[in-house]
C-alpha cells in the first residue's frame, strides 16, 4: 500500500506476527496438553511440569474406552440424541418458518408473537423439570429431544430466507394442485440449502454440546450422554466408579492407565467429532452469524 | 320523499367494505388452512414445553405439595418472595452476579475490538486467516468440557501455568480455590473463549470501510495509528454502538454455564449467582417452590435489562429488537 514505511512499522508488524503466534499458542495448548495426557505411559512421571511431549507413551486410554460400557453408551446416546434431534428441530423449524414466510395468511402476526414471546419469557428450570416428570418424560430418550425441537431464533433465519424466495412457482405449482407441504419439502426446501445448511451445523453443534437439560432431566446411566459423562467425572462419587473400572481394565490388560489418562481421551472424544469437521465447515458457520446478526 | 340517488350513506360502505373484506380473509383463511395444519406440531411444541412452563411459574406463588400439584396447592401471600429479600443470601447474590458481568463486561467487551484492530494489520492474509480459524474454535465448545480443561491447566498438581509459575521461583496460586484468582480466572477464561468469535462482526465492518479513506489518508501523510484512530476507529462506532447495548441486555447475566462448570464451595462467596443458588436450593434440595420464586425474581430482572437495552437502540441506533 504505502510506498515507505518507517522502522516503527516494520518493528509493529513483526511483533504483531509473534504476538498472534503466542495467542494461537494459548489457544491450542490446552488442547496438545489433552493428547499428550491421554496418551501418556503408566512410567510417567506425574509431576509439576509444562509438557511438551510425552517420554513415555501409551494408547492404552484409548483401549480402555472401548471397554468402559458407560463411555459407549454416552457416546451412543449422544449421536442418537444429536441426529435425531436435529433432524427434527430442522424439519419442525422449516415447517413453522413456512407458515410465517406467507405476508397474506390471516392471523401471521399473532402467530409470530406466540414463537416471539418464547425469546423473552420463559418459566425457568424448576417449573419444566416439574413438567418433564408429570409428562412421564423424566429419563427417557425423548426428554434428550423434545424440549429444544422449536428454536425461536432459528425459525426467524429460515423464515427472512424464505421470503426472499420467488412466489412465482409456488402459485403455479398450487395452481397445478400441489399441497404446501409437497411445495415446502420438493421446491422451497431445496431452494434453501445455504440457510439449512447453516441451521442444521449450528444445531448439532449445539445439541452434542448441550449438557444443562441431561443433567436434570436425567439421572442414572441409562440416557446419560458424554458431556454429562465429563461432567460427572470432575465429581468423587462418579469418581468411586470410574476409579473401579480402570482397577478392572489394568487387571485385566496390566497395569496401564490412570484417571487422568481417561478423563483427557474421553473430553477428546468427546471434541473430536467438532474439531475434525470445524475446518471444512467453518464458513457455514461464520455465514451464519453474518445471516443472524444483521436480521435478528 | 326522494333519496338523494347515486349517494349511499357512508355507513353503509364501511359495511359494505368491511363484509367484503371478511368475505375475502374468510376464503383465504380456508384456502390457505393447510399452512395453519402445518404450523400446528411447532405450535404444540411450544405450547407444552414454553407456555405450560410459563403457567407452571405459580408455584412460586404458592406453599407446594407434591400430592395436590401445583394447581392445587395453596397460596401464600408471596412469602417466599418475602422470604427471599430477608436472607443474607440475597445481597449477597444480587452482588456476586452483578460483579462477575461487569468484570466480564469491562475486559471481555472492548477485547475483541482490539484483537479485531490487530488482526486486521497483519499483512499477510493467509496468516491472517489461520489465526482467524483457530480463535474461533473455542467458540464451539461446551463450559462442561472447558470447565474439565481448566481444571487441569489450572491445577497446582500437575498444571502446566503453575509449572510455569513455580519455574519462575513464585508460589503456586490457586486460580479456582481463592475468590480473588477465581474472578480473575472467569474474565480470563471468558475472553479466551469469546475473543475470536466475538471479533468477527467487528472485522466486518473494518472490510467494508471504503478504501478510498485510506488512499486519502496515505496523501495526507497519515501514519498507520493514525490511520487506525481517525478512519478505521471511526467507521467502527455504530456497530460499536450496537454491540454495546445488545451487552447492556446480558448485564444481569455472569454466565450460568461457566460459573457452573467452574465454581466449588471454596468461592461460594464471591461466586454463587442466582441460577447456580436456584439449582442447588430448587433442584439438588427439592425446595421446587422457594427455587422457583428465585428464579422468577431473576428472569423479571433480565426482561427489565431486555427493555431497557431495546429502547437503547430505538434511540441510538437503526435495530431494535421489535
Amino acid at each position: 500500500m504505502t510506498i515507505r514505511r518507517s522502522i516503527g512499522s516494520h518493528a509493529f508488524d513483526g511483533l504483531n506476527v509473534l504476538f498472534m503466534a503466542a495467542f494461537c499458542v494459548t489457544v491450542l495448548y490446552p488442547f496438545w496438553n489433552l493428547i499428550l495426557v491421554s496418551l501418556e505411559g503408566i512410567e510417567e512421571a506425574k509431576v509439576l511440569r509444562f509438557k511438551l511431549t510425552n517420554t513415555h507413551w501409551s494408547a492404552s486410554a484409548y483401549q480402555y474406552l472401548l471397554f468402559d460400557s458407560l463411555v459407549l453408551r454416552s457416546y451412543r446416546n449422544t449421536i442418537l440424541r444429536t441426529v435425531v434431534g436435529t433432524a427434527m428441530s430442522v424439519f419442525v423449524c422449516a415447517l413453522a418458518a413456512y407458515t410465517l414466510s406467507k405476508r397474506d395468511l390471516p392471523g401471521r402476526g399473532l402467530l409470530m408473537a406466540i414463537l416471539l414471546i418464547t425469546l423473552f419469557f420463559s418459566g425457568g428450570f424448576i417449573p419444566t423439570f416439574l413438567l418433564i416428570r408429570a409428562l412421564g418424560l423424566y429419563n427417557t430418550f425423548w426428554v434428550l429431544v423434545l424440549p429444544g425441537i422449536v428454536q425461536a431464533f432459528n425459525i426467524i433465519i429460515i423464515r427472512n430466507f424464505f421470503m426472499a424466495i420467488d412466489q412465482g412457482v409456488e402459485e403455479s405449482a398450487l395452481m397445478d394442485g400441489a399441497t404446501y407441504l409437497r411445495i415446502l419439502v420438493s421446491i422451497v426446501m431445496p431452494l434453501s440449502t445455504p440457510v439449512l445448511a447453516t441451521v442444521t451445523l449450528w444445531t448439532a453443534v449445539s445439541i452434542w454440546n448441550e449438557w444443562f437439560e441431561a443433567l436434570i432431566f436425567t439421572s442414572g446411566n441409562d440416557w446419560i450422554v458424554l458431556q454429562e459423562f465429563i461432567r460427572r467425572m470432575m465429581e468423587e462419587v462418579f469418581n468411586k466408579r470410574e476409579l473401579a473400572v480402570i482397577d478392572r481394565f489394568n487387571d485385566e490388560f496390566g497395569r496401564q492407565i490412570q484417571r487422568d489418562n481417561v478423563q483427557s481421551a474421553v473430553i477428546l472424544i468427546t471434541i473430536g467429532p467438532i474439531v475434525l469437521a470445524y475446518p471444512f465447515l467453518q464458513r457455514y458457520f461464520v455465514r451464519g452469524i453474518m445471516v443472524g446478526s444483521l436480521k435478528a | 320523499m326522494d333519496k338523494p340517488s347515486g349517494a349511499t350513506a357512508p355507513g353503509a360502505i364501511d359495511a359494505a367494505v368491511r363484509q367484503t373484506l371478511r368475505r375475502q380473509t374468510r376464503s383465504r383463511i380456508l384456502r390457505m388452512k393447510e399452512l395453519y395444519l402445518l404450523f400446528l406440531i411447532p405450535l404444540a411444541l411450544l405450547a407444552i414445553f414454553k407456555y405450560v412452563p410459563m403457567v407452571g411459574v405459580m408455584i412460586a406463588f404458592k406453599d407446594y405439595s407434591a400430592r395436590a400439584g401445583i394447581l392445587g396447592s395453596s397460596w401464600n401471600d408471596f412469602e417466599h418472595f418475602k422470604f427471599f429479600f430477608s436472607t443474607p443470601q440475597f445481597p449477597e447474590l444480587l452482588l456476586n452476579t452483578f460483579r462477575i458481568s461487569l468484570l466480564k463486561f469491562a475486559f471481555g467487551f472492548p477485547a475483541p475490538i482490539a484483537f479485531a484492530l490487530i488482526l486486521n494489520e497483519l499483512t499477510n492474509r493467509r496468516y491472517k486467516r489461520v489465526v482467524q480459524s483457530i480463535s474461533y474454535l473455542p467458540h464451539f465448545l461446551s463450559w462442561v468440557v472447558l470447565g474439565a480443561i481448566f481444571k487441569v491447566l489450572f491445577s497446582v498438581e500437575r498444571g502446566p501455568i503453575n509449572a510455569v509459575i513455580t519455574a519462575l521461583g513464585a508460589e503456586p496460586i490457586y486460580f479456582l480455590a481463592e475468590p480473588d484468582w477465581f474472578l480473575f480466572s472467569v474474565v480470563i477464561t471468558h475472553i479466551w473463549k469469546s475473543i475470536g468469535w466475538g471479533s468477527i462482526i467487528f472485522l466486518a465492518s473494518i472490510t467494508s470501510i471504503d478504501p478510498g479513506l485510506y488512499d486519502a489518508a496515505d496523501v495526507d501523510g497519515a501514519n498507520r495509528l493514525q490511520k487506525v484512530m481517525h478512519v478505521t476507529l471511526p467507521a467502527m462506532v455504530p456497530v460499536i454502538v450496537i454491540m454495546l447495548i445488545l451487552t447492556v441486555r446480558d448485564l444481569n447475566q455472569a454466565g450460568f454455564d461457566q460459573i457452573f462448570n467452574l465454581y466449588n464451595p471454596l468461592v461460594f462467596s464471591v461466586a454463587d449467582i442466582f441460577e447456580t443458588y436456584v439449582y442447588r436450593v430448587g433442584l439438588v434440595d427439592r425446595q421446587y417452590d422457594f427455587g422457583a420464586a428465585v428464579n422468577l425474581f431473576q428472569n423479571l430482572v433480565a426482561v427489565m435489562f431486555v427493555l431497557i437495552a431495546n429502547t437503547l437502540a430505538r434511540r441510538y441506533s437503526e435495530y431494535a429488537l421489535w
